[in-house]
């Protein structure tokens, strides 16, 4: 949203009193969720909790632009309707795909890979399932609230919170996928192969398999050899 | 565009204030404390310096008026000094919402703040500060329920004045509160 506002700045796309009013209405709602974190016992709060929450405003509505088709789209929205409303629909959106995320989650746990590397399993046992425990929509919708130590063969780092973790959990599931066409003996002795303290690395078990399966297939051979 | 660019609306609300915090005198008038215009901007003034100074933002506005409405029957508090308290102790509510990490509300900080001021420092700001409310606020920090118990041999009965203190206080008399206010300076000072 923000970077979205300073192109419509920068483009003339918006009016100065059009920004004015996007200010004005940012402030209001922001007012309001301060009003409705301290329950209305406080007028007040720490700079960095005030940061916070309008760091978790922009991100709900920015979540909600970008389900949009296209900027355009985007700025016509800004233009023409509250942001408090973008903010309910974000927030609405946000929870849905939470919901989705659990279900992904459940997937994870079904075919996941039988290994012993730690950060494999830490992050499905314990990463994973804090982040479905502590997420605070409301307050903190921006923060991701999870341990995630496993890498992925491909990692989008620059989305946050919930999108990121959706986008982990969908990889994950067709790397555990592809994965599961394996024998977990065989994996467990390519991790071997691959390093002595394999339990403790950092390493993306799917891109070993696939890399050596490939290898395997180049040499005339069965993909599992 | 930063956050402090999206934050500016929130932080200038400087104009309806000071309308705010005049139109408190209506109330505070029938005690003799009126505040004038120059006055108010200079509430708005230190209230500002002091959410800036100790981190904090304000959203709903309206503490500077809590205070004023809370202390203005305070027999501590004359026409002369009315101002210069009034900034103190705006200066030591936002300091002490931080050093009490925001468990207690505006109102119950207040009250607090109103109730031993009155009866446990008999109108000095000193004791206010440095003695009552930060032993409530360590209490708070080291998680006591009973935080604002502070019937503790702490030398408040020191600066009880007496009867004729007593009377002066109840009738307002503000020339001998005065002249007891300044034997009392003295003593806090030795204090």
């Amino acid at each position: 949203m923000q970077s979205l506002l300073n192109e419509s700045i920068r483009l003339k796309i918006l009016s100065s009193n059009e920004i004015e009013n996007i200010r004005m209405q940012l402030a209001q709602l922001f007012a309001e969720q301060a009003n409705k974190y301290t329950q209305g016992d406080s007028c007040s709060i720490a700079v960095d909790k005030a940061q916070s929450l309008m760091l978790s405003i922009i991100y709900t509505i920015d979540y909600y632009l970008k389900s949009l088709e296209n900027t355009d789209v985007c700025i016509i929205h800004i233009k023409t309707k509250k942001l408090k409303e973008l903010h309910v629909k974000g927030k609405e959106l946000i929870r849905s795909e939470f919901e989705k995320s659990k279900k992904l989650f459940d997937l994870v746990q079904k075919n996941r890979i039988k290994t012993e590397n730690y950060a494999y399993n830490e992050t499905i046992d314990e990463g994973l399932p804090s982040f479905f425990k502590e997420y605070e929509l409301e307050f903190l919708s921006h923060e991701s609230m999870a341990s995630i130590d496993y890498p992925l063969c491909i990692d989008k780092m620059d989305t946050c919170s919930i999108e990121y973790i959706i986008s982990y959990l969908e990889k994950l599931y067709w790397e555990n996928e592809f994965c599961s066409r394996f024998y977990s003996n065989d994996i467990s002795s390519l991790l071997r192969g691959y390093s002595y303290d394999n339990k403790e690395q950092l390493v993306n078990i799917f891109e070993l398999v696939l890399s050596n399966s490939l290898g395997s297939i180049m040499l005339k051979r069965s993909a599992q050899d | 565009m930063d956050n402090k660019f999206l934050l500016s609306p929130i932080l200038d609300q400087s104009q309806t204030a000071i309308s705010e915090i005049v139109s408190c005198n209506d109330n505070t008038s029938k005690y003799g404390l009126v505040l004038t215009i120059e006055e108010a901007k200079e509430l708005v003034e230190t209230r500002d310096h002091a959410l800036k100074g100790f981190g904090r933002i304000e959203f709903g506005g309206g503490t500077i008026n809590k205070i004023i409405e809370v202390f203005c029957d305070s027999p501590y508090i004359s026409q002369g000094d009315y101002s210069k308290i009034l900034n103190e102790l705006l200066e030591t509510f936002y300091y002490y919402k931080n050093e009490t990490l925001d468990e207690l509300s505006d109102d119950e900080l207040i009250d607090l703040m109103k109730d031993n001021f009155d009866n446990r420092c008999h109108g000095s700001l000193e004791l206010l500060q440095n003695r009552d409310l930060d032993k409530i606020a360590r209490n708070i920090r080291n998680g006591e329920d009973d935080y604002d118990n502070l019937d503790e041999d702490d030398g408040s009965e020191e600066y009880f004045f007496g009867e004729e203190y007593e009377r002066a206080r109840k009738s307002k008399d503000n020339f001998l509160l005065e002249k007891i206010s300044l034997i009392r300076q003295i003593t806090c000072s030795r204090y």
